[in-house]
């Protein structure tokens, strides 16, 4: 909903196995990850970034991910700490 | 449209077909302003920790992006997956290039879903073309679209 909001539509791909190596543990995580992504009007995502903050960091906290990436314009934002609730 | 030849004598009138009654067409979503996009700007607002470069050659959303996109274009005529409105060229690959893109088509095939090398190519192409095209300077759009109109008979 949200990237759809932002980009008229989205694409949800089937679930891929990945793995995130956690630095603190050393051990491997395997999980199986969705990728979603939409593209979009610049000026629209940096009016939407406070909500996709807020998504972002809601999603990392409530599933306990280690950390969160999301890529935009071939750069990629990773947050480790998280707004709280 | 008549060719100018060294035969040509003054009876011959060289006829060069222009259609000046119409402007040429530039289209612009102006109805959104402008934005400059500073990466520290965007990591401040979401909160980010770090940022950086997606990995040369894309990351795995935009391979993903790549996939799925060729899935939707090669749409299955009964045999092998065809792009609509394709039509075949002669274009110099070096092995190594062709090499990487049979590896692609590998990693892409599926049950039910298998395109040919070929046809990935054509897909990569076809992606990396509007990704150069998007990035150049409106003036030189207008140009090509511009000499387009004058030399097209």
């Amino acid at each position: 909903m949200l990237l759809s909001n932002i980009g008229g539509g989205a694409t949800v791909l089937p679930p891929v196995d990945g793995a995130w190596f956690n630095p603190d543990t050393g051990r491997l995580i395997k999980e199986k990850i969705i990728l979603a992504y939409t593209y979009v009007q610049p000026s629209r995502f940096i009016g939407s970034l406070p909500r996709v903050r807020a998504f972002l960091h809601r999603m990392g906290r409530q599933t306990r991910q280690g950390e969160v990436v999301a890529e935009f314009n071939n750069r990629l934002y990773r947050i480790i700490t998280y707004d709280t609730a | 449209m008549p060719r100018h030849s060294p035969s040509a004598t003054k009876a011959e009138k060289l006829i060069v077909l222009t259609d000046d009654t119409v402007p040429p067409v530039i289209l612009i979503d102006d109805t959104l302003p402008p934005v400059d996009l500073d990466a520290g700007d965007i990591a401040q607002t979401l909160g980010a920790d770090h940022t950086k470069p997606a990995p040369k050659g894309g990351s795995p959303i935009t391979w993903y992006a790549v996939r799925e996109e060729a899935a939707r274009r090669l749409r299955s005529t009964g045999g092998r997956p065809g792009l609509p409105g394709g039509d075949l060229r002669k274009v110099a690959v070096t092995d190594e290039d062709w090499r990487m893109v049979r590896e692609l088509a590998d990693s892409i095939a599926e049950p039910g879903f298998r395109p040919s090398v070929g046809q990935v190519a054509g897909v990569l192409l076809s992606r990396a073309l509007h990704e150069a095209h998007r990035s150049l300077p409106k003036e030189a759009k207008a140009h090509a679209f511009d000499s387009r109109l004058h030399t097209k008979s």
